[in-house]
């Protein structure tokens, strides 16, 4: 075994990450001293194994043409991805809108059943266009 | 910029780096390259929706790890095997193993995961601490101690074997009462 103080800058310096200070401190303590000297002759030798053995196998040469025949093979995306969202929101705020608004000239109002059918109707309708945008193009 | 033309770029500057973590993370090259395949399909769904708040490699390495990550615990969850032994066996080159590092393979395998998995990567990338930490989303200095602490158990567990051949007895037979 190494010294322990010496154990992570002999593995910085097998890894070329040591800086030069801190690579002659190394330098000269291993000519004195014989466990760490093995120990950094040890590494060395097991770095060289893992380089080895942890050779990256290469992609197969098709792999791009395959990918685009899955992507060619997949459903259109839409071109107005955001807009059932935006549908839905507005026709949410208008039916809270017409419900605050009602609920506020409820005292004096005259055909407020008429007012509320009409704009409830209006924004459901737009809520529900939203909706069905998101269910034709397969949005979540 | 087209979309296509976009996604075209990134296949060709990332599915070699994408394939590696993959390698670190499934053991098995035939894996890995499926689980690539999907990974680029995700990102051609996503791709639109991408609005830049993280770097784009950032992006894609999360993506490339959540669904590495999904297909391993699928698999564990399939077979029968544990995954250490797994790994051990399907570690890496896809040459036949020399019979001396056998003993290498099968230590790497007995390695906690998070160890393992820096290991492999940073010389599957080149001994690039930037690109491990990138890959595995952690910072350099958390990359550097798992390598330390990975080789470290490594050599220890490798003198380990080494002392248990060498007392081995030489004819195991002579050791039976007859």
């Amino acid at each position: 075994m190494a010294c322990p103080e010496f154990e992570d800058l002999i593995l910085d310096y097998c890894e070329g990450a040591a800086s030069p200070a801190d690579s002659a401190l190394l330098e000269s303590h291993i000519a004195a001293c014989a466990a760490c000297r093995a120990w950094l002759a040890e590494q060395r030798e097991l770095d060289l194994r893992l380089a080895k053995s942890c050779a990256a196998p290469a992609l197969s040469p098709d792999f791009t043409a395959r990918l685009r025949a899955r992507i060619a093979a997949e459903p259109r995306a839409p071109r107005f991805r955001r807009l059932p969202g935006a549908l839905e929101a507005i026709g949410c705020l208008g039916i809270a809108a017409t419900a605050g608004y009602l609920l506020q000239q409820l005292p004096h109002a005259t055909d407020w059943v008429g007012l509320f059918t009409l704009t409830a109707s209006a924004a459901f309708a737009i809520w529900e266009t939203g909706k069905a945008l998101r269910t034709a193009h397969g949005i979540k | 910029m087209s979309g296509n033309h976009t996604f075209e770029r990134l296949v060709d500057e990332y599915r070699d780096r994408v394939f590696r973590l993959a390698c670190s993370l499934l053991s098995d090259p035939a894996a890995a390259e499926d689980a690539t395949q999907e990974i680029f399909l995700k990102i051609w769904r996503a791709l639109p929706d991408f609005r830049g708040d993280s770097a784009i490699s950032t992006w894609i390495y999360a993506i490339a790890r959540n669904t590495c990550l999904t297909r391993r615990r699928t698999a564990v969850n399939e077979r029968t095997c544990s995954l250490d032994e797994a790994n051990a066996a399907a570690f890496a080159s896809t040459d036949p193993p020399p019979a001396v590092e056998s003993d290498l393979r099968a230590a790497i395998g007995r390695l906690p995961d998070k160890y393992r998995r820096a290991l492999v990567l940073f010389y599957l990338e080149d001994r690039s601490y930037q690109q491990v930490a990138l890959a595995m989303g952690l910072p350099m200095g958390t990359v550097k101690t798992f390598l330390h602490r990975a080789k470290k158990e490594l050599a220890a567990l490798l003198a380990e074997t080494n002392l248990r051949k060498e007392t081995a007895p030489v004819w195991p037979a002579l050791n039976l009462k007859i």
